[in-house]
């Protein structure tokens, strides 16, 4: 298997909106009031999480199961965008639980082997 | 823009007009095509997505509008795809079997039509997923619990239609079904067992009806759409109490699968319980780079720190005990005495276990019907990864379990793959459910993926093991090996699918079962 194939930046924008560059990794869209996620229980993922917050954001810390996130983000409960470094399946579920003609806007960049930056916004 | 695809033998015209008809009947709004259709991909396929691409969805709200579409379909020869909510992950998910399908979504059909108390059961449409149902029951404080598969996202209609488990004492799910509405080929809509009895009320009481039980051939099958399906639901217990049994050494699961079956098949063990492989549990908390980051499968000396790490072992029994305190001492003494036969097992209460994600604190939750997504991190095991199910059926019996897990695990290591599985206890069969995780981004990994899976559904059945479900690029290879007298159940299949279908509009090709218009070359 090619590391480096499996260590390369990639980005991967789903819910129907056109893939875009995604500017360096401090630029990733964010909006003030909206705290960067991350996943506790990867050592690296605080590390990226304050890189892409910078001084404007504020960090939360997300371990383990995220399903009441994704349930009320699903629902349209709670905030509109999301933020966050985490694992892939994060994301996913964030996404794939809305119902499918409400899907959110995914935008995705690979970090490192496991993790992954990406910003959720509702589109409906 | 995606170029349309459409199925063999249909016209573009054909296909635009009965779009227009569509639109007609369920309005504008719930007909998708071109970007929306991104939501009908199999986000997990291993093969060329083009194989499985749909040039539209529709969603229906409700029967009538279901029986319309399907009479249009007929009158233009629209093949359709049936999904409901559409997470069959591993198996396919949204997309269907042959290009060109049209998908009919029935995520918007998502009532819950009756829930009764006293006799404990639902009836629902196939929209209803096992968090609508949950937090139904919740907010109304009904004294019933659900069975939910792990994740638990998916349709309590669809679940059971594809013949999938959970955890608790009603784990086998096409066994607590009671009664459905179909819409047939045609059009037709019928109501099965007791439901064919104008004004009967056992509809959801008694399974069989009256003459032969059609229940059956609605699941994982293409004869019909079903609309409205019961289900029981298991009152809730005095008390529960759940458990984890972990052994350290890989051998031990012959042991431990030979102690298993005589407290299964005497109602000692009481819940669809599981025995979980070291990585599958591993993997809800952490990933393979963390431990090792060559190639081939994890080494021994990463798979020791992780049971170390962890606190888990090669295998981890995953159980519970339901009813009066008196009554689950009983069954949890003769359950620790058997398990306290294999050297070096170990006994947990989730009280017990150190960290706060850990697996047996979600387990706890699940074998006590709450539906969670935390399972679904076990893709996390191998960055960016996806999964496919392969799940072969075999006796509880430790010979034959070790001879499919080192067959499967040797296999899989041959194609640099870990070993994530688990072992599903059943009624008097065990569901062997490997997960083959693999890099959704790395088209060499999908290669592999699929390469090793093809050769594993033959080497199995070789072995007499059979899949009990299985994934779209696999489906007619599966079929094939039920081939005992020439294959005469797959000929009995296709006999009732030309007579039931004879158009051939309904999931063409699910199952490996196919209308005589794609036999030879959908």
């Amino acid at each position: 298997m090619d590391g480096m194939n499996r260590r390369a930046f990639l980005q991967v924008t789903t819910g129907g909106a056109a893939a875009a560059v995604l500017p360096p990794l401090v630029a990733l869209p964010t909006a003030t009031g909206v705290p960067v996620l991350f996943d506790d229980r990867f050592p690296a993922a605080r590390a990226h999480a304050e890189k892409l917050a910078g001084t404007e954001q504020s960090l939360q810390a997300m371990a383990g199961d995220a399903t009441d996130l994704m349930q009320a983000f699903a629902a349209g409960r709670g905030p509109r965008r999301l933020i966050g470094v985490t694992a892939e399946s994060v994301p996913f579920c964030l996404s794939e639980l809305a119902p499918r003609d409400k899907r959110p806007r995914l935008t995705l960049r690979r970090l490192d082997q496991d993790l992954f930056a990406w910003h959720l916004v509702h589109t409906s | 823009m995606t170029p349309l695809t459409l199925p063999p033998g249909l016209t573009e015209k054909d296909f635009n007009d009965a779009l227009a008809e569509f639109r007609r009947i369920v309005g504008d709004q719930y007909v998708f095509t071109g970007d929306a259709l991104s939501a009908y991909r199999d986000p997990y396929s291993i093969e060329d997505d083009s194989k499985f691409s749909t040039p539209a969805a529709v969603a229906p709200d409700t029967a009538e509008q279901v029986q319309a579409v399907v009479k249009v379909a007929n009158q233009y020869g629209v093949p359709l795809w049936t999904i409901s909510a559409g997470k069959n992950h591993g198996y396919g998910g949204a997309a269907p079997r042959m290009a060109g399908t049209v998908v009919l979504d029935l995520a918007r059909m998502n009532r819950i039509l009756e829930i009764n108390v006293d006799s404990g059961y639902a009836l629902l449409e196939p929209g209803v997923t096992y968090f609508d149902l949950y937090r139904y029951i919740q907010e109304k404080g009904l004294k019933l619990w659900l069975d939910v598969p792990d994740p638990g996202w998916g349709s309590v209609v669809g679940n059971a239609l594809e013949r999938g488990i959970g955890y608790t004492p009603y784990g086998d799910h096409f066994m607590m079904q009671c009664g459905m509405e179909v819409v047939l080929a045609n059009g037709e809509v019928m109501r099965t067992g007791m439901g064919a009895m104008p004004k009967s009320n056992a509809w959801q009481l008694f399974k069989y009806g009256y003459g032969p039980y059609a229940d059956g051939i609605f699941t994982q099958s293409n004869y019909g759409i079903v609309t409205k399906m019961g289900i029981w639901l298991m009152p809730e217990p005095p008390r529960y109490r759940p458990y984890m049994i972990s052994f350290q050494r890989e051998e031990d699961l012959e042991q431990v699968i030979d102690v298993l079956r005589p407290l299964k098949v005497n109602n000692i063990i009481q819940n669809a319980a599981t025995l979980r492989s070291l990585l599958l549990v591993a993997g809800i908390n952490a990933t393979r780079s963390q431990y090792h980051s060559g190639p081939g499968p994890i080494p021994d000396s990463a798979a020791k720190k992780i049971m170390a790490d962890q606190d888990i072992g090669m295998w981890n029994f995953y159980g519970a005990l339901y009813g009066p305190p008196p009554l689950m001492d009983v069954l949890w003494g003769i359950t620790r005495d058997a398990f306290a036969s294999i050297p070096g097992a170990r006994f947990f209460t989730p009280e017990e276990r150190r960290h706060d994600n850990d697996v047996l604190k979600h387990r706890a939750l699940t074998m006590r019907g709450v539906p969670r997504l935390t399972e679904y991190s076990f893709v996390n095991w191998v960055g960016g990864g996806g999964h496919i199910g392969f799940s072969p059926v075999s006796p509880i019996n430790g010979k034959e379990a070790m001879q499919q897990y080192i067959m499967v695990r040797d296999r899989l290591a041959q194609y640099g793959f870990d070993y994530l599985s688990v072992f599903a206890i059943g009624w008097r069969e065990l569901h062997h459910v490997i997960e083959l995780i693999f890099d959704r981004r790395d088209p060499e990994e999908k290669r592999k993926a699929y390469e090793v899976f093809g050769i594993m559904v033959r080497e199995a059945a070789e072995a007499g093991y059979g899949e009990y479900r299985t994934h779209i690029s696999f489906m007619d290879q599966v079929a094939k090996t039920y081939s005992w007298n020439d294959h005469a159940q797959l000929k009995f299949q296709q006999t009732l699918k030309d007579a039931l279908d004879p158009k051939g509009i309904l999931s063409p090709g699910k199952q490996g079962i196919w209308p005589a218009r794609y036999r030879q070359g959908g």
